[in-house]
């Protein structure tokens, strides 16, 4: 990367990293809630078949 | 039941508004990233690395959204002590703490280009590292309490004190000399690119709004586990069911 004649020459490798970490941090929490999601409402459907006792 | 908590948890509901929202807040936030890589011209100063404003912004717009809503709800546990408000604070936190992470990551690789450094101690930076060890540090009182009552009141008191520090980092560039920029409007952006800073900033807001809605789902289920009353052991189960022991 080099400075020069007032404007920032190139950096497409930092503008990558970005986006990389960007789509890698956002991709991952949404697969985290769907997984967590799709767990959660497998043990509730569990719980609700349960035979109540009163 | 009656009480609303145990409301749209089981297993036959399905957030498909959720899922909807999650999937075109992807799909938003793709075309933005487009358009903002490929489309939009250099520009005048920073040349190509500008760019990373175009999802920098956008992360950092939504993280103290997510906090502010968690903040909201930890405001309205406190005054009301309705578990939902504590179903909602965790999942506000924990998407701000996410995106936190992430706006601490694009600034570093902003900085290195631009100011020679990957981190610089200057106010905005150090204000919103703060925030972000705030907030985890709610998201870990959360995990190590079990009793529900004293977790859900102890975060939302805490969130509360940490709260204060969203409008420190976002007047941090006016208060004190900052090495970051001050904040932007429409008239200081120029018109090619306010379409990829738009469409990425609606895209994460969508995408926000479903996964709280999810999050929030999740905690409501855990929430549920936690408060129902324990079933009866097995023997005391037959006693009872054929009327004897009594």
């Amino acid at each position: 990367m080099n400075v020069g004649s007032g404007m920032i020459a190139g950096g497409w490798e930092f503008v990558t990293a970005a986006y990389v970490v960007t789509a890698v941090v956002i991709g991952s929490y949404v697969i985290s809630v769907l997984t967590r999601f799709s767990k959660e409402r497998a043990a509730a459907r569990r719980r609700d078949s349960r035979p109540e006792v009163n | 039941m009656a009480d609303p908590l145990f409301e749209n948890t089981g297993s036959e509901s399905r957030p498909t508004v959720a899922f909807a929202l999650v999937a075109i807040g992807l799909a938003t936030m793709l075309y933005g990233s487009y358009v903002g890589l490929f489309v939009a011209p250099p520009e005048k100063f920073m040349g190509e690395v500008y760019r990373i404003l175009f999802v920098h912004v956008p992360t950092a717009w939504n993280a103290l959204l997510a906090l502010t809503f968690a903040f909201a709800s930890a405001l309205m546990f406190l005054f009301k002590g309705d578990w939902r408000w504590d179903a909602r604070l965790e999942a506000g936190i924990e998407f701000g703490v996410v995106l936190s992470f992430l706006l601490c990551c694009q600034g570093a690789i902003w900085a290195k280009p631009t100011w020679g450094v990957w981190w610089d101690w200057d106010p905005r930076l150090t204000t919103t590292a703060v925030l972000l060890a705030a907030f985890l540090g709610i998201l870990a009182l959360r995990k190590f309490v079990d009793d529900p009552v004293k977790r859900a009141t102890w975060s939302s008191v805490a969130t509360v004190i940490a709260y204060v520090d969203v409008p420190i980092v976002y007047f941090s560039v006016k208060w004190w000399n900052s090495l970051h920029q001050m904040q932007s409007n429409p008239n200081t952006v120029s018109p090619e690119f306010h379409l990829p800073l738009r469409m990425n900033a609606i895209g994460l807001l969508l995408l926000l709004i479903g996964l709280i809605t999810l999050r929030t789902r999740i905690a409501k289920m855990r929430l549920r586990e936690e408060l129902a009353p324990p079933l009866p052991a097995p023997s005391a189960a037959v006693d009872y069911a054929t009327g004897g022991g009594r």
